[in-house]
C-alpha cells in the first residue's frame, strides 16, 4: 500500500470559561477561591459545580495556603504548544478545603509529602488561566 | 435471555506501518468474527461501534463510516467511553439484545494511535480527566497514575519492584500472544533501569499507545448459531463512576468506582466471592501499579495485599487466577476503542478452550472477568463471562 499522506492542522477554539470564570480569574491574582455549599458549609478547590448532597454553591475566599498529599516528579508540556520540561507535581489539601488540588510545585527546596505550600501568583501572561495554579513553599 | 459471545476476531495491536487504515481494520475484523460465529452478515441486526477519540481518527461519526466498510445497513451507534470505550460498546450490544430489540449484534472497536506523534497522543489523552482544571495545565494519565499509586506505596508498603512484577509478568504472557504490540519478555531489573516517566513510574512500567481492531458477534444464547464450541454468555455486567478529579476522592490510592463497578457485576452473576468464583481476568492496566489497584477493587485479593498474592504466583499463568494472560495493556496493548473488547475476546477464547499454545490454561475454567476503566478507573466497566 502508498505511504501514509502527512497532514498538519491548526485549530483556534474560542474557549469559554463558563461558571468556573470566578475562580479562575482569581487564580491570576494569586487567590484560592472554593465553591462552598450554604447548606453544609464544605468547601472545594478547585470547585466542583454542585454539592453532591445539597446543589448550589457559592463563592469563598481560602486563605491561600495548603499541605502537599502527594507528589511527582516527571516532565510537562504546557498546552497548547509548550515543550516538555521538568516539573514537580503536588496534589495538596488547600486550607479549608474538602478536596486537594493539582499544580506544579516551583522554586528550590526539598518536598516531601506534609510540607506546607501556599499559591504563587503567575509571573506573566498564560494560555489558559489554569496554567496560574502553582505553588511554592511556605518559608 | 442471555447473550452470548459467539465469535471473535482481531487485528494485531501495535504500530501500524502497512499502509492499512481503520476502513480496512473495520471490514476484515468484522468479516472475520462473523465467520467465526458462522453469522451471514444479513442477519446482523445491529451496529455498535467503539472509537475513543475523533483527534486521533478524523473521522466523526465513525458508526457510519464502519457500516459503510462492513456493507450493512441495520442500526448503527458509536459509543465513546474513554479508555473503556471498547468494554461500553460491548454493553451497550448487549442491552440492545436483552432490550429486545435484537437478536445479532456486531460490536466493532478501533482506534488508531498512530497517525499522530506519542506527544501529541498523550497530550490529548490529558483532556480526558478534566481538560480545564488538569489537561490544559499540562496534566497527562501518567502523572495522576503516578500520584495515586505513590499513596497505595505510602499506605501498604508497596514497592517499585512490586510494581516491576506486573510489567514483567504481563510482557511475560505478551511473548506468547501473536497479536500483542510487545512480544519481548523483560525483567525487573530491566524495568528498574528505564527512564523514569514520572515518579514512581518508568517507561517500562507504562502501557504502549497502540493501534488496534477487533470485533465481536453478540447473540441472543437462544439465536446464536451452532459452532460446535462451548457457548459462553455474559453473566454480569456492572458500571460506576468514581470522582473525576484524582484530589476530589476521600482515598487516592484506592479504586472505589471500579468496586460499585465490579459490585453490580458480580451481583447479576449472583457472585459472593469473587476471588473464589473468579477463575481468570482480564484486568485494565495502563500503568503496573494500576494492575494492582485494580485486582484490590476488583474483590480478587484483599486492599492491599495484590502485591503479595503476585509474588506467590496467583495471578500467574499457572496461578489460581491468571490475569492479563493477553499481556495485557503493557504487553498487548492499549488501543482504546478495542481493548475491552480485545478483553473480551480473550476470555471467550479462553473459556472455549481455544487460546493461543503456551497460554490456554490446563484446567476448565467456569468463569472469567473482564475489567475496563476510562480517566484514572473514573468510569469503570466490569463484565462477567460464564462458560456452559
Amino acid at each position: 500500500m502508498s505511504d501514509p499522506v502527512a497532514l498538519a492542522f491548526t485549530w483556534r477554539y474560542r474557549r469559554p470559561l463558563g461558571a468556573l470564570a470566578p475562580f479562575f480569574g482569581a487564580l491570576g491574582e494569586g487567590r484560592a477561591l472554593a465553591a462552598r455549599c450554604a447548606v453544609c458549609g464544605r468547601a472545594w478547590f478547585p470547585p466542583r459545580a454542585v454539592c453532591p448532597d445539597h446543589g448550589a454553591l457559592e463563592w469563598v475566599e481560602l486563605p491561600g495556603t495548603g499541605t502537599v498529599v502527594a507528589l511527582t516528579e516527571g516532565t510537562r508540556a504546557l498546552p497548547p504548544a509548550g515543550e516538555a520540561s521538568p516539573v514537580r507535581l503536588a496534589l495538596v489539601h488547600m486550607d479549608g478545603a474538602e478536596n486537594a488540588a493539582l499544580g506544579p510545585l516551583i522554586g528550590e527546596g526539598a518536598a516531601v509529602v506534609g510540607v506546607r505550600v501556599q499559591l504563587v501568583p503567575p509571573d506573566g501572561p498564560v494560555a489558559h488561566p489554569i496554567q496560574a495554579l502553582r505553588f511554592g513553599l511556605v518559608r | 435471555m442471555s447473550v452470548a459471545i459467539a465469535g471473535s476476531a482481531m487485528r494485531p495491536f501495535g504500530r501500524s506501518r502497512d499502509g492499512s487504515s481503520p476502513r480496512d481494520w473495520i471490514g476484515a475484523v468484522s468479516a472475520a468474527a462473523l465467520a467465526d460465529a458462522a453469522v451471514d452478515r444479513g442477519d446482523v441486526d445491529a451496529l455498535v461501534v467503539g472509537v475513543e477519540s475523533d483527534h486521533l481518527s478524523l473521522q466523526l461519526s465513525p458508526a457510519a463510516l464502519a457500516a459503510d466498510a462492513i456493507g450493512l445497513d441495520c442500526p448503527a451507534v458509536r459509543v465513546e467511553m474513554g479508555g473503556a470505550t471498547g468494554a461500553a460498546a460491548l454493553h451497550a450490544g448487549a442491552m440492545r439484545i436483552l432490550a429486545g430489540a435484537a437478536r445479532i449484534v456486531l460490536v466493532v472497536g478501533v482506534e488508531h494511535a498512530s497517525q499522530l506523534a506519542p506527544a501529541e497522543v498523550r497530550r490529548l489523552y490529558g483532556l480526558s480527566f478534566d481538560a480545564d482544571i488538569e489537561g490544559m495545565a499540562g496534566i497527562e494519565p501518567v502523572h495522576l497514575y503516578a500520584l495515586s499509586i505513590g499513596a497505595h506505596m505510602a499506605a501498604h508498603g508497596t514497592t517499585a519492584r512490586d510494581l516491576a512484577a506486573v510489567a514483567v509478568k504481563n510482557r511475560s504472557n505478551a511473548a506468547l500472544n501473536p497479536n500483542a504490540h510487545r512480544r519481548e519478555a523483560i525483567t525487573v531489573d530491566a524495568v528498574l533501569a528505564s527512564p523514569v516517566v514520572s515518579t514512581p513510574y518508568r517507561t517500562l512500567d507504562c502501557s504502549p499507545l497502540s493501534d488496534g481492531a477487533v470485533a465481536l458477534v453478540l447473540a441472543r444464547a437462544d439465536a446464536a448459531p451452532r459452532t460446535g464450541r462451548r457457548t459462553v454468555r455474559i453473566a454480569g455486567m456492572g458500571s460506576a463512576t468514581d470522582a473525576l478529579r484524582l484530589g476530589d476522592r476521600p482515598a487516592i490510592h484506592r479504586f472505589d468506582g471500579k468496586r460499585r463497578a465490579a459490585a453490580a457485576a458480580y451481583r447479576m452473576a449472583g457472585i459472593e466471592a469473587p476471588s473464589h468464583a473468579i477463575d481468570v481476568a482480564e484486568v485494565y492496566d495502563a500503568f503496573s501499579g494500576a494492575e494492582l489497584q485494580s485486582i484490590e477493587a476488583l474483590g480478587l485479593a484483599p486492599d492491599g495485599a495484590a502485591a503479595r498474592a503476585l509474588a506467590d504466583g496467583a495471578f500467574a499463568p499457572d496461578g489460581r487466577l491468571p490475569v492479563n494472560l493477553s499481556g495485557g495493556l503493557i504487553g498487548q496493548g492499549g488501543a482504546p476503542g478495542a481493548t475491552g473488547l480485545a478483553q473480551a475476546a480473550t476470555l471467550a477464547r479462553i473459556l472455549e478452550g481455544r487460546y493461543w499454545p503456551g497460554l490456554q490454561p490446563a484446567r476448565s475454567l467456569q468463569r472469567a472477568l473482564a475489567d475496563a476503566h476510562s480517566g484514572i478507573a473514573t468510569v469503570s466497566v466490569v463484565t462477567v463471562l460464564e462458560g456452559a
